[in-house]
Formats: structure tokens, C-alpha cells, sequence
């Protein structure tokens, strides 16, 4: 019995974490915006994938379908992982370690660059490493504009908002000031 | 619930008996007639074209379209397309966005992608090329080419951004991929949306490919399958196309004037971010 509550438990501040980087997509996402956000209204992320490839779009120029073949190997952090009770004390890590793999990988938007970008981030499981690649950012960050560009500094770790492709990533960056 | 389980451990038992049942059927037939069959299928074949050749026919039909296209000074074109993304295990899954595109040529464009992934605009006005995500309200401008063409192979070797539709204006550029089918078919008429159309079906180096042209003084591409060989799953991209040739517009809109909020970014360099892997 005592189990049982335990895995209600488990289950209940999994699910909290997990809708944690579900909430700073949305504000990343802005509604709609570059980071993934479920069609719904944002709450519910689509599952994020591996893949090893799309179908190319022109007949007439394409140089991206195979560039990056070889990109795909590594093994991702993986959404069973993020309920781990035990591994989420850090909240910051969960979010990142559930973003990368929705992005790179995530399903809505193959692109090799991307792809590439995700296994840089699958290499760095901290949010402070500078770097790593993120879909949003914690809902508590500062948008701050150095010299044009701007930055989202949150404590101590600055991303810098990028277009990969026409997808927006975050990039931890060492603090620009 | 155990109940469940054993009907349902019922239920795949017979199916896979059903299984071996049509296996062992599919057997004998094929044990009692292969060579008969065979050079029966051989014959059925004999008498109709061979697929490996290309019809000029086939070929001077692309040829007109991109002489029509190339004859378009201005467009606007909506587009409902599909990609299938190749999983790890070999299981396509498939994605649509909806694209809208208005061209004016030779240097400027302004496009609008909606996905799953939000919605971003694309704005180019001959000077600088300039991608906007009004979700996040993001945006980032590079220095562009003087044209469509050459903007289209500049974003995607620097930047990994691929033109929504790049094709339709491509076809009757010097990017036009020309010449090297193996196999060029007329596979007859269709209809797309009411409109009589013409399909052909092409064979390229990794890629096969259908185009359902218009009949008529206005041949215009009306939907296109790519359909990747490179891949064991064979992934295809569709498009279907919605044609406006007389859109109207002012040159203004092709330049982005940032909005109250608007925040300036970075385009990642696509070879950076391949050499950093």
C-alpha cells in the first residue's frame, strides 16, 4: 500500500516536472512562436523523435538531405527519463534535458542543422554549459539587448536566441557584458 | 483485466495462424505457376512502353511549364504541403505546413510558414533577407543577393534555410536541374481541385517524382510528390498548389519594418553548427 502511495507520488511531482518545460515553451513559444508548443493551446508537447532523415522538398536544389546522414547516432535523453523523481531536483536541467530532444529531433520541423545542433546539446546536460542548445527558456529570465542582439539572461546563464534554419533555438553563451 | 489480456493473447494467436495460413496459400501458388506466370508478365509488359525510358514528351511538357513560369513576373501561390521525417527504425511520420507565397520577380519575396513549429515570415526586398517569428517576436536580417535564385542557394548553403516552394521559381533559372532523367513518363490526364491537369512522372538521380500539370494556355505545376530514394522508407514531400497570378501588392511590404517589441537575433551558420558536432 505504502508503495502504491509512493508511485502516486512519483507520478504526480513527475508529471509536475514535466509540465514545468511544457510552461517555458509557451512563453518561449509566445503563442505559437518558434519553440514547440502543442497545437492545443500549448500545454501538451508533441512527443519528441529521433529521426534519420526527411524527404527532400525540391527538384531543383537540395543539399541538405544527406549532408548530415551520420548526425543521428547519438543516444538522447529520453522523456522517461525526465519523470525520474530522484534526478529532478535540479528544475533548470529537466527543462533543457526535455527541450533539447524536442527540437533536434522534435518531429514538427526536420532539419539537419538542427539535428547537428542536438547532438552538441545531447553532450552537455546542464543548462550552464556553454554551448548547449535549448528550445525555450525558464519563464524567469530578462530579455537584455547587447550591442543589437538580443539575450535572455537568467541568473547567471545567458542564452542567446538564434534561428536554426527557420526554427528558434537557445544557445548558452558566456555573459556578453 | 487478466481476462483482457488472455483474449487478447487469443485474438494475436489466431492472428498470426491467419498469418501463416496466407503465407502457406501465397506459396503454393507461387511454387505451381512461376514460370508461366513469368513469361505471361513478361509479355503483358512487352507490349506496353518500358518504364526506363524518357519521353521527350514528358520532358518538352516540363519544358513548356518552365517557359510559362519563367513568363510570370509576379505571383502569389498557397500551398498545402506534407514532408515524411524518417524515424530511427525506419517508420515515416508526416508533417504538413501551409505555405504562402508572394513573389515578384527578380528580387523580392515575401512568404508565410505555418506548422507546429509556429509561424514565421519570410521577407526579401532585393537588399536584405529578413526572418521573422512573431510568436516569440524574434527576428534576424542578413544582407541578401540581388536574386530570387541566388537567395535560395545562399540560405540554404550558409544558413539551412530552405525557400518555401523554391521550385516554382527555380524551374526556368540557371538552378533548374535539367537533363538527367532516366526515366520520363506521361502517365495521363487527372484533376486537381476541378482543373484539368496532365500527370508525369520522372526519374532522377535519388528521387522519383510526379508533377500534375494544367491544361491549357496556362500549364502551371498544380501539385508535385517528391518521393526520396536514398532512404529505405522512401519519404515523400507533397504539394498542392493554389495559383494567383494577379495579386496585388505594393513593393513596401516586401521590406520588414521591425514592430513595437520586435527582438533582433542570429541566423546560425549552417557549417559552424555542422563543424561543431
Amino acid at each position: 500500500m505504502s508503495r502504491l502511495l509512493r508511485n502516486m507520488i512519483h507520478v504526480l511531482v513527475g508529471l509536475v516536472l514535466v509540465y514545468e518545460p511544457a510552461l517555458a515553451q509557451r512563453r518561449g513559444a509566445g503563442g505559437g512562436g518558434g519553440a514547440r508548443a502543442g497545437s492545443g493551446g500549448g500545454a501538451q508537447a508533441r512527443q519528441a523523435v529521433q529521426t534519420r532523415g526527411a524527404a527532400r522538398t525540391s527538384v531543383n536544389q537540395n543539399a541538405n538531405t544527406n549532408r548530415t546522414a551520420n548526425v543521428n547516432r547519438t543516444t538522447n535523453a529520453n522523456v522517461n527519463r525526465d519523470i525520474n523523481v530522484n534526478r529532478d531536483i535540479d528544475v533548470h536541467r529537466d527543462v533543457d534535458v526535455n527541450v533539447h530532444h524536442e527540437y533536434g529531433y522534435g518531429p514538427c520541423c526536420y532539419h539537419p542543422v538542427a539535428r547537428a545542433v542536438a547532438v552538441t546539446a545531447a553532450v552537455a546536460t546542464t543548462a550552464a554549459v556553454i554551448g548547449s542548445i535549448v528550445n525555450s527558456v525558464p519563464p524567469s529570465c530578462t530579455a537584455v539587448i547587447v550591442n543589437g542582439f538580443t539575450y535572455e539572461q537568467c541568473g547567471s546563464t545567458w542564452y542567446q536566441p538564434q534561428f536554426v534554419g527557420t526554427n528558434t533555438t537557445y544557445i548558452v553563451v558566456a555573459p556578453p557584458r | 483485466m487478466l481476462m483482457r489480456i488472455a483474449a487478447a493473447l487469443a485474438l494475436m494467436s489466431l492472428a498470426c495462424r491467419g498469418g501463416e495460413n496466407r503465407d502457406a496459400v501465397a506459396d503454393t501458388s507461387a511454387s505451381t505457376g512461376t514460370a508461366q506466370q513469368g513469361s505471361a508478365i513478361n509479355a503483358a509488359y512487352a507490349a506496353t512502353p518500358a518504364v526506363q525510358t524518357v519521353d521527350k514528351d514528358a520532358v518538352a511538357a516540363l519544358d513548356r511549364m518552365a517557359t510559362y513560369l519563367r513568363s510570370i513576373k509576379s505571383f502569389r501561390v498557397t500551398a498545402l504541403t506534407t514532408r515524411d521525417e524518417v524515424l530511427t527504425n525506419g517508420q515515416k511520420a508526416q508533417y504538413a505546413t501551409t505555405q504562402d507565397v508572394l513573389l515578384e520577380k527578380p528580387n523580392k519575396l515575401l512568404a508565410k510558414i505555418d506548422n507546429d513549429g509556429g509561424r514565421r515570415f519570410l521577407f526579401y526586398d532585393g537588399k536584405t533577407f529578413t526572418l521573422w517569428a512573431d510568436g516569440p517576436r524574434y527576428y534576424a536580417s542578413v544582407p541578401a543577393p540581388g536574386n530570387i535564385s541566388q537567395l535560395s542557394d545562399q540560405l540554404e548553403k550558409k544558413f539551412g534555410i530552405e525557400l518555401p516552394l523554391r521550385d516554382l521559381f527555380l524551374w526556368g533559372t540557371d538552378n533548374q536541374r535539367g537533363g538527367a532523367f532516366t526515366s520520363a513518363v506521361d502517365l495521363g490526364p487527372s484533376q486537381i481541385e476541378g482543373t484539368s491537369v496532365e500527370q508525369y512522372a520522372f526519374r532522377q538521380d535519388g528521387f522519383d517524382w510526379q508533377i500534375w500539370i494544367q491544361k491549357g494556355d496556362y500549364p502551371l505545376p498544380r501539385k508535385l510528390i517528391i518521393t526520396t530514394l536514398t532512404d529505405d522508407a522512401r519519404p515523400d514531400y507533397t504539394a498542392v498548389f493554389d495559383w494567383n497570378l494577379a495579386p496585388s501588392f505594393n513593393d513596401a511590404i516586401f521590406t520588414f519594418d521591425p514592430p513595437d517589441g520586435a527582438k533582433k537575433i542570429v541566423l546560425a551558420q549552417a557549417d559552424t553548427m555542422s563543424a561543431s558536432k
